[in-house]
C-alpha cells in the first residue's frame, strides 16, 4: 500500500486493528457518511463493536476487490423495489462467498450493520439460491429448522399455498 | 449510564465512552438516555466536534436497538423483532425530543421583533437544519428500514428523520409566531416591513430575507412524496399576505402619483415599478410567486388606470409620439383586453387618414386641364396616396406596436375600408379599375421614368393595394383588357416585368386567377414562332415580299377580344398575303378556326403621292379606306362603303379621323385625297382610339364581370348541393357567401337570384316538407 | 399469554423463552444463544429484515419457492403470510411484474397500500401456470377460471409501465407485463376463451331461398374485458379459413351498422354514459387490422413503415417516444399540456362500403333498392379502403375560454370569418381528470407513392377523457374539405395515453343527416 493513499484504521470487537485504504473502508456507506460528517481525524481508529476480526478480514477482501467500482447511489432507499430480477452473483463473488453457513450469516449481518449494500445483496442471494428448488423438508434440513406445525395446521398450510400447486 | 447533566448546555463537554453505551438488549429508556445526549450534541454543539468512536457508539446503539429480537411480550407468530417493531419507539422518542428543543427556541424568541427576530430566526434555522442533517444520517438504519416500510405502507405522518425535524420546527416553533389577533405571523410581518422599507428606497439585507423566506419553502412538506416541493406553507404564511400588502402599497402610491403627474410620467413610473417587482422575485422570493405578483401589480398599476391611458392614446397618435406609444403598448399589452380600445381607435385613425389622403389628390370639382377638358383623377396619384398612408401606419405597427397581430388586423381592416371606399371610389369597382390603370401606366413602354429595378419595386407596391381590394375579379378583367392592349400593340415596357407581375398576382390569388393572363403571354410568344415559320416558308417558296406582315395568333378563350360586327372587304393589296397565311395556319393547326380581328391590327402605309414620303400608321379599316384611293383621288361615301364593306357605325368615325388629320378632305358626300398633306413628323399616327370606344370599354368590362359573377354564384351553389343533397336556405346562403368572399363581395339578392335560376332550370328543387330548403 | 392482536388462523403457540448472552456485545458477533429449537438455525436467528430480504430474493427467482418456505415452520410462515404489511410480496411482485404504482393509465401515482400485492402475485402465478402448462384437452375446464384469467390479464394490462421516451422496443423489453401479455394474448388458449363467447349457426339448408352465410352470433352479452384484451394484439387473419371470414363478417356487420352509432353515443364506439364500448372498438380494430394485413401485401412501401410499431404486440400500447406523461416542468401556467401526445404526425385510413350496399344493409326497406340486403354476405364482401392519409396536428388553446385574439388557431380552424364552426363538443359525460386538448391540423395523402399532392384538408378536433375508470382517451375530429365540414370522427385510443396503436373509431358525415353513411377509421402516430 502506497503512503500517498489515505488510510483508515478499523478496530474490531475483539480489539484487533486493521489499517486499510480509505476507498476500501468507504465501501461501507456507514463509515463513508460518518467521515463526511465528522471530517478527517488522523490516527483515530474507527471502532466496529459489532464485527469480529475474522469476519472483518473476510469482508475487507471483498471491499478491496470491489474498491474501484461505483458506489450505489447515496439515496438508494427504493432500490429494492425498482430492481427486477436480482442480478446474478458475479464469478469472483460466488467463489469468495463459499463459506460455512455460520460465516455466511455473520457476513450478511456485518454487511447490514456496515451498510455495504452490494455485499448484503450477494449474501441474501446466496441464501436464496440455497432455498431454491427444494422441498420444505429439504429446506428444514439445510437451515436446521424444526417442523413445529400440528397436523391440523399442516392442512391449513396446504390450503394457504394452493395457488402454487398444480 | 449517561451523565445526568448532559441536557443542560454546558461548555465543558465530555464525550461519553463505550462504557456508557447501553447493552444490545437495552430497553427504550436506557437506549434513548444514551442517544439523547448525542442528538443534543449534534443539534447544538457540533462545532465542538465529535470523535469517530463516539459516533460509532451512537450509530451502533441505534442499530442494536432496531435489530433487537421481539420482546417477550410480543406474540411469536405475528410480530417478530427487527427494525419493523422497535423503530416506532425510537422514532417517537426522537420526535418528542425535537419538539421540546423547538419549544425552547420559541421561548427565546418571544420578546424579539423586526430585524432582531429575523436575525435570531435565521441563525437558529441554520444551526437546526445543519444539526438535523447529522442526526438524519446517524439514524440511517431507522430511516432505511422502519420509516421506509411505514411509508411504503402508506402510513401518513411518518417522515425520514430530517423531515421529522422540519415538522417539529414547524409545529412547535414556526407556527407560534402567528399573533392570534392580527392573524399574520410576526415573522412574516417582520419580513414585509423590510420589503416596504426597500420599496421606500432604503437599503436592506436581502440575504437575510432570502434565508427566512427559503425556510418557508422548506417547511412545505409533501405527504405523498418528500422529493416534491410543496408550497402550501410558503403560500399561506408568506405569499398571501405579501401580495395583499403589495396591492395596498401600489394602489395608494399610484393614486397619489396620477393626481399630480402627466400620463406619460405615470407610464414611466409604472414601468419602473413593474421591473422592480420582477427583480424582487429573483432576489429573494420563490419563483412561483412571479406570476401572481405580476398579475397583482399589473392590475393595480395598469388595469386600474387603463382609462387615463386609453384617453391619452388619440393625442399620442396625432402627435406621432412614438416612445409614449411604445410604452403604452408595453403596459396595456400586459392586461386582458387592455389593447382592444387602442386597436379600435387606431383602425379608425388610419381609415380617416386614408380617406383624407384621397381627398387631397381628387381634382377639385369643375377643375379643367390646360386643354380645357375636365380634370380626371390620375391613377398614379391615387394609388400613391393610398400607399403612403399604408406605409406610414405599417411603420407605427412595426415600431411601437411591435407588429402585434391585433394591430396588424386593425391596420389591414382600415386599409381595406379606405381602399375600397373613399371620395374617389364611390363604387366598389372604381378602385380595382384605377389600380389596373396604374399598373398599365407602369408597364407601358411610354413609362420612361423608371428603370427595371424601380419598376419592380413599384409593382410590388401595387400588390399591397391589390391585397386590400375586395372586387378582385373586377381588377382581373380590367387588367386583362389592358394587358391585351399592351401585347397586341407591342406596348409593353418589358416582358420580364409583365411576367413578374403575373407571378405576383398568382402568389396572392392563385393559379386560376392568372391562368388567362399567363396564357395570353404565352400566345404572343407562340405566335412569334408561327410568324417566323410563315416567313421562312414564304422565303423558301420565293414569294416576293412586298408587304411586311406580322400576325398574332391568339386563343379565343383567353383574350378579351371579339371580332366586331361588320363585314370587311379585304383590300386587294393584302389579299394574297391573307390567303397564304390562312392556308399556312390551317396546315399547321388543323381544325382550328382562324378569325381575323381587323379592329385591333395595325398597319403602316408608305405614301407615294406626296412630295415628302410619309408613313401613315393606321388601323386596318383606315388602311382599307386609304387603299381605295390607290385607284382614285376622290371617292363618294357610298363608293367607300361598297369598296370596304365596313359597317357604317365603324366606317364613319374612321373617316372622321382621316378627315381630322387632313389626309382626306371632305366635301359633302365626297372625300378627296389631300395632295397637299403636310406633317412635321415622317411617321403620322392616324390610328387613334375613337372616343365612344373608351367609354364603352369600362362598361364592357363591368358587364363581363357581372356575367362571370352569375356563373360563380351558380357554380358554388351547385357544388355545395352536390355535397350536401339538402340544405337549409339560410345555411346555403351563408356557405355560398363564405366561399365566394375571397373573390369578391357577394350580394345576397344575387345569390337568391342564382338559386331561383337553378330551380327554374331544374338543377335544384325545393324540398316538400319545408319551404326554406 | 395469548396474542390478542394476532390474526393468525393458527392456534397461538406456547410463548418461546429467550435468554440473552449479556456479555457477548464486546466479544462475539453472534448475539443470541438459542434456547428454542429454532434458534439453532442461523437463518431464523437473523433480524426479520434480513430474512425478508432472503425470501424476496428467492421469490424473485421463482415465486414457488416462497410457498415452499412457508411450509417449513411457523416462523417463516408467519413472515410470509401474517406480516401486518406486504413488503415481502411487494418486493417479489416488482421482480416479476411492472410496478402498478406507475401505471400509464393513472395520471397520478398510486399508493402502495391500494395494491393487494400478495393477491396479485398469487393470481398471476396461477394464471401463468394455466397458460404455460395446460393442453388443449384441458380447455374444457377453462370455464370456471375464465373470470380470473380475464381480470388478471386486464389488471396486468392496466399496470403496464409507460415507456420512457428513449425506449426502443427492438433492443429492450423492460416491461414484463408486456412480454407476458403478448405471448398469452396470442395463444391458442386465449383464442379459445374469446371464441367461446360466440356461436356459429350451422350451414343453412338448401330449403332457404336466399343465399345466406352461416351467421356468427353472440351467445350472451360479450364480456367487455374480453373485447378489450382482444384489441390489444392485432389478430392474424387468414382469408382461407371459414371461421376467420365469419369473424371478419361479424365485425363488419357491427361497424357498418348505423344502429350501433347514433346520437345517444355521439355516433362513436361509446356507451350512453360516456364510457368506451369495447365490443364496438374490438370490431373496428378487427376490421381495420384485417384490411391493413391485406393492403400491406399490396402496398408495402407506404404501409409497412407506418404500421411497424404494431409488430411489437402489446408493446405498442406503451407509447415509446412519448414525452408528455407528466406535465413538463418548463411549461408555463397558462400553456396547454399535451398529455395525449397530440402534436406531431399521424397516419391513418378509413374503410367504407359502397353507399348502395350500405343502405341495403341498414335500410333494407328503402324502395329504390334493387337488391335485397340478405344477398350481401359480409364474410365475403370487400369494402373499400381509403388512401393512407398523413395528419399533422398542433394543439391550440381552448376555443371556449381563451381570448380569441390571443389564440393561435381559432381564427382559422374553429371559426370561419368570425363565425364559429360547428362545435367539437359532446354531451356525453367525460372525466375532468385532465383538461380537453383542442387541436387543429391538416390531412394530406401519405407521400409514399408518386401520387400528385391533393389539396389539403383542414382538421379540427379535441382529445379528452372518457367517463371510464381509469379514463380512456377519446378523439373527436372534424375534417373540413374545401371550406366545408365533411367528416366527423369519434375514436378511442387503444392503450391509453401515448399508445402507438393509435385510435380506432367511426367516421360519419359531419352533418349527420338521415341515412348518412358511417364506417371504421384508424389513425396512429408515426
Amino acid at each position: 500500500m502506497s503512503d500517498k493513499k489515505q488510510q483508515v484504521i478499523l478496530q474490531t470487537s475483539d480489539d484487533e486493528q486493521f489499517t486499510v485504504e480509505k476507498i476500501v473502508a468507504e465501501r461501507s456507506a456507514m463509515i463513508k457518511s460518518m467521515m463526511e460528517d465528522l471530517g478527517e481525524q488522523e490516527g483515530q481508529a474507527i471502532p466496529l463493536p459489532n464485527v469480529s476480526s475474522s469476519v472483518l478480514t473476510k469482508i475487507l477482501e471483498y471491499c478491496d476487490h470491489h474498491k474501484n467500482e461505483p458506489l450505489p447511489a447515496a439515496d438508494s432507499s427504493d432500490a429494492d423495489d425498482s430492481r427486477r430480477k436480482t442480478s446474478e452473483i458475479g464469478e469472483w463473488d460466488a467463489r469468495w462467498i463459499q463459506v460455512d453457513q455460520e460465516m455466511l450469516f455473520e457476513i450478511i449481518l456485518a454487511a447490514n450493520y456496515l451498510d455495504i449494500k452490494p455485499l448484503l445483496d450477494v449474501g441474501c442471494k446466496t441464501v436464496a439460491n440455497m432455498i431454491k428448488g427444494k422441498t420444505p423438508e429439504e429446506i428444514r434440513k439445510l437451515f436446521n429448522i424444526t417442523n413445529d406445525f400440528t397436523p391440523e395446521e399442516e392442512e391449513q398450510i396446504r390450503k394457504e399455498n394452493e395457488w402454487a400447486e398444480e | 449510564m449517561p451523565p445526568a447533566a448532559s441536557s443542560s448546555s454546558s461548555s465543558t463537554w465530555v464525550e461519553p465512552t463505550k462504557d456508557d453505551k447501553p447493552p444490545k438488549d437495552a430497553d427504550l429508556k436506557t437506549a434513548w438516555a444514551f442517544l439523547q445526549v448525542g442528538v443534543e450534541h449534534m443539534m447544538s454543539r457540533m462545532h465542538l466536534g465529535m470523535s469517530y468512536s463516539y459516533y460509532i457508539l451512537l450509530f451502533t446503539a441505534v442499530y442494536d436497538f432496531c435489530t433487537q429480537p421481539g420482546k417477550a411480550s410480543q406474540p411469536f407468530s405475528a410480530n417478530r423483532g427487527g427494525a419493523s417493531l422497535q423503530g416506532s419507539d425510537l422514532y417517537r422518542s426522537l420526535h418528542n425530543w425535537l419538539s421540546e428543543h423547538c419549544k425552547k427556541m420559541r421561548v427565546d424568541s418571544e420578546n424579539l421583533s423586526d430585524l432582531e427576530l429575523l436575525k435570531f430566526y435565521a441563525t437558529q434555522w441554520d444551526r437546526y437544519t445543519t444539526g438535523a442533517r447529522y442526526v438524519n444520517k446517524l439514524f440511517n438504519y431507522l430511516n432505511k428500514h422502519w420509516v421506509k416500510r411505514e411509508k411504503d405502507e402508506g402510513r401518513k405522518e411518518v417522515y425520514t428523520v430530517y423531515t421529522l425535524a422540519l415538522v417539529a420546527w414547524k409545529q412547535n416553533f414556526f407556527r407560534h409566531f402567528t399573533v392570534s389577533s392580527a392573524g399574520m405571523s410576526r415573522l412574516t410581518q417582520a419580513v414585509l416591513r423590510q420589503i416596504e422599507q426597500q420599496r421606500d428606497g432604503e437599503v436592506i439585507d436581502s440575504t437575510l430575507l432570502k434565508k427566512v423566506i427559503d425556510s418557508y419553502v422548506s417547511l412545505g412538506l409533501d405527504e405523498a412524496d418528500a422529493q416534491r416541493q410543496n408550497l402550501d406553507v410558503y403560500r399561506e404564511y408568506f405569499q398571501t399576505p405579501f401580495l395583499s400588502t403589495t396591492e395596498h402599497y401600489y394602489r395608494a402610491e399610484s393614486a397619489a402619483f396620477v393626481g399630480s403627474n402627466s400620463v406619460s410620467d405615470y407610464m414611466k413610473k409604472a414601468e419602473a415599478r413593474l421591473q422592480e417587482e420582477a427583480d424582487r422575485v429573483n432576489l429573494y422570493l420563490h419563483d412561483s410567486t412571479r406570476t401572481d405578483l405580476k398579475v397583482k401589480c399589473e392590475n393595480v398599476l395598469i388595469a386600474e388606470h387603463n382609462n387615463i391611458m386609453w384617453n391619452e392614446f388619440q393625442s399620442l397618435l396625432d402627435a406621432d409620439r412614438v416612445d409614449d406609444l411604445s410604452r403604452m403598448y408595453g403596459l396595456l399589452s400586459r392586461i386582458v383586453g387592455g389593447l382592444d380600445p387602442l386597436r379600435e381607435k387606431f383602425g379608425e385613425h388610419v381609415k380617416k387618414a386614408g380617406q383624407a389622403a384621397v381627398e387631397k389628390v381628387l381634382p377639385a370639382p369643375g377643375a379643367t386641364t390646360e386643354t380645357g377638358k375636365a380634370e380626371t383623377l390620375d391613377p398614379k396619384a391615387y394609388i400613391e396616396a393610398l400607399l403612403e398612408v399604408h406605409s406610414k401606419y405599417t411603420e407605427v405597427v412595426e415600431g411601437p406596436f411591435r407588429a402585434e397581430m391585433g394591430f396588424n388586423k386593425s391596420l389591414d381592416q382600415a386599409c381595406r375600408d379606405f381602399c375600397n371606399q373613399n371620395a374617389a371610389a364611390t363604387t366598389s369597382t372604381r378602385s380595382p379599375e384605377l389600380l389596373a390603370s396604374y399598373c398599365d401606366q407602369l408597364l407601358r413602354k411610354s413609362n420612361k421614368d423608371l428603370d427595371a429595378e424601380s419598376l419592380e419595386a413599384a409593382l410590388n407596391q401595387t400588390m399591397i393595394i391589390f391585397k386590400f381590394i375586395d372586387d378582385k375579379d373586377v381588377f382581373q378583367k380590367f387588367y386583362q383588357k389592358k394587358l391585351a392592349q399592351r401585347l397586341v400593340g407591342s406596348l409593353s415596357a418589358s416582358d420580364d416585368s409583365e411576367s413578374s407581375m403575373i407571378t405576383k398576382l398568382k402568389e396572392v390569388s392563385g393559379f386560376d386567377y392568372t391562368n388567362k393572363l399567363s396564357r395570353m403571354f404565352t400566345d404572343v410568344n407562340l405566335s412569334k414562332d408561327l410568324s417566323e415559320r410563315f416567313k421562312d416558308k414564304e422565303r423558301t417558296q420565293g414569294v416576293s415580299i412586298d408587304i411586311d406582315f406580322s400576325p398574332l395568333v391568339l386563343g379565343t378563350n383567353f383574350w378579351p377580344l371579339a371580332p366586331q360586327q361588320t363585314d370587311f372587304n379585304i383590300p386587294r393589296e393584302i389579299r394574297s398575303t391573307f390567303d397564304r397565311f390562312t392556308a399556312f395556319h390551317n396546315e399547321v393547326h388543323q381544325g382550328r378556326k382562324l378569325t381575323w380581328l381587323w379592329h385591333v391590327s395595325k398597319n403602316e402605309l408608305r405614301t407615294t403621292y406626296l412630295p415628302q414620303k410619309y408613313i401613315f400608321m393606321t388601323s386596318s379599316y383606315q388602311m382599307a379606306i386609304l387603299t381605295q384611293f390607290n385607284e382614285n383621288d376622290s371617292l363618294s361615301y357610298n363608293e367607300i362603303l361598297t369598296g370596304t364593306k365596313i359597317a357604317e357605325g365603324i366606317l364613319k368615325p374612321q373617316l372622321a379621323l382621316l378627315v381630322k388629320a387632313k389626309v382626306l378632305l371632305q366635301e359633302g358626300e365626297n372625300y378627296d385625297l389631300n395632295l397637299n398633306f403636310k406633317s412635321k413628323k415622317i411617321r403620322v399616327q392616324l390610328n387613334q382610339a375613337v372616343k365612344s370606344e373608351q367609354k364603352q370599354e369600362a362598361k364592357e368590362v363591368l358587364q363581363a364581370v357581372d356575367e362571370d359573377r352569375k356563373f360563380i354564384y351558380q357554380a358554388t351553389i351547385v357544388r355545395l348541393m352536390k355535397g350536401r343533397k339538402t340544405m337549409q336556405h339560410q345555411a346555403l346562403i351563408q356557405e355560398v357567401t363564405a366561399q365566394i368572399s375571397s373573390k369578391f363581395t357577394p350580394k345576397i339578392p344575387e345569390i337568391k337570384k342564382a338559386i331561383d335560376y337553378l330551380i327554374d332550370k331544374e338543377y335544384l328543387e325545393r324540398s316538400a316538407e319545408s319551404n326554406n330548403t | 399469554m395469548v396474542a390478542s392482536s394476532s390474526k393468525s388462523p393458527l392456534a397461538s403457540p406456547p410463548m418461546p423463552e429467550y435468554t440473552y448472552d449479556q456479555g457477548s456485545a464486546s466479544t462475539s458477533s453472534s448475539f443470541l444463544s438459542p434456547v428454542t429449537p429454532q434458534m439453532q438455525s442461523p437463518l431464523l436467528r437473523a433480524p426479520s429484515e434480513i430474512i425478508q430480504k432472503v425470501l424476496s430474493a428467492s421469490g424473485g427467482d421463482e415465486v414457488y419457492a416462497i410457498a415452499q418456505a412457508a411450509k417449513t415452520c411457523k416462523e417463516l410462515r408467519s413472515i410470509i403470510y401474517d406480516n401486518p404489511d406486504q413488503a415481502l410480496w411487494r418486493q417479489v411482485h416488482l421482480q416479476h411484474y411492472d410496478d402498478p404504482r406507475t401505471a400509464a393509465a393513472f395520471p397520478t401515482s398510486r399508493a402502495s397500500s391500494s395494491v393487494d400485492w400478495r393477491q396479485q402475485v398469487q393470481d398471476r402465478e396461477f394464471v401463468a401456470r394455466i397458460f404455460r402448462d395446460w393442453d388443449e384437452d384441458q380447455y374444457g375446464q377453462l370455464d370456471k377460471h375464465a373470470d380470473l384469467i380475464c381480470t388478471t390479464l386486464m389488471e396486468m394490462y392496466l399496470e403496464i409501465t409507460p415507456a420512457t421516451p428513449s425506449h426502443d422496443p427492438r433492443t429492450s423489453d423492460d416491461s414484463p407485463n408486456c412480454t407476458l401479455l403478448s405471448s398469452w394474448l396470442r395463444s391458442a388458449l386465449f383464442k379459445y376463451i374469446y371464441e367461446s363467447q360466440y356461436f356459429t349457426e350451422p350451414e343453412p339448408t338448401t330449403s332457404y331461398q336466399l343465399r345466406s352465410s352461416p351467421k356468427r352470433v353472440k351467445k350472451n352479452p360479450v364480456d367487455p374485458i374480453m373485447s378489450r384484451l382482444h384489441c390489444l394484439v392485432p389478430p392474424e387473419y387468414d382469408d382461407d379459413l371459414r371461421e376467420d371470414r365469419e369473424w371478419r363478417g361479424f365485425a363488419r356487420r357491427t361497424v357498418y351498422n348505423a344502429k350501433n352509432f347514433r346520437e345517444e353515443n355521439d355516433y362513436g364506439p361509446f356507451t350512453g354514459d360516456g364510457k368506451v364500448n369495447w365490443e364496438l372498438v374490438d370490431a373496428i380494430s378487427s376490421v381495420m387490422m384485417c384490411n391493413a394485413q391485406e393492403v400491406i401485401k399490396n402496398e408495402p412501401t407506404a404501409w409497412l413503415p407506418a404500421v411497424q410499431p404494431m409488430s411489437y404486440g402489446v408493446e405498442s400500447v406503451r407509447g415509446w417516444g412519448y414525452t408528455e406523461l407528466k406535465r413538463p416542468d418548463n411549461l408555463a401556467e397558462g400553456d396547454v399540456w399535451d398529455w395525449a401526445g397530440v402534436e406531431g404526425n399521424w397516419c391513418g385510413c378509413y374503410a367504407f362500403m359502397d353507399y348502395v350496399d350500405w343502405v341495403a344493409l341498414n335500410y333494407p326497406q328503402s324502395a329504390f333498392l334493387h337488391r335485397l340486403s340478405s344477398e350481401i354476405d359480409l364474410s365475403l364482401y370487400h369494402e373499400a379502403l381509403g388512401d393512407l392519409m398523413q395528419l399533422e396536428l398542433k394543439i391550440c388553446t381552448d376555443p371556449h375560454t381563451s381570448n380569441p385574439r390571443d389564440n393561435r388557431c381559432t381564427s382559422h380552424e374553429f371559426e370561419n370569418d368570425r363565425t364559429p364552426l360547428p362545435s367539437v363538443d359532446t354531451d356525453l359525460p367525460s372525466s375532468d381528470l385532465l383538461p380537453p386538448i383542442y387541436f387543429h391540423g391538416s390531412s394530406v395523402p401519405y407521400a409514399g407513392g408518386d401520387a400528385p399532392p391533393l389539396p389539403q384538408n383542414a382538421i379540427r378536433g379535441v382529445a379528452r377523457l372518457t367517463a371510464d375508470n381509469p379514463p380512456q382517451v377519446r378523439w373527436t375530429m372534424i375534417i373540413r374539405y374545401r371550406d366545408s365540414d365533411r367528416w366527423r370522427l369519434e375514436c378511442v385510443q387503444v392503450g391509453g395515453r401515448g399508445s402507438k396503436r393509435g385510435f380506432f373509431g367511426i367516421w360519419s358525415d359531419a352533418t349527420r343527416g338521415e341515412q348518412s353513411p358511417c364506417g371504421p377509421a384508424w389513425y396512429w402516430k408515426t
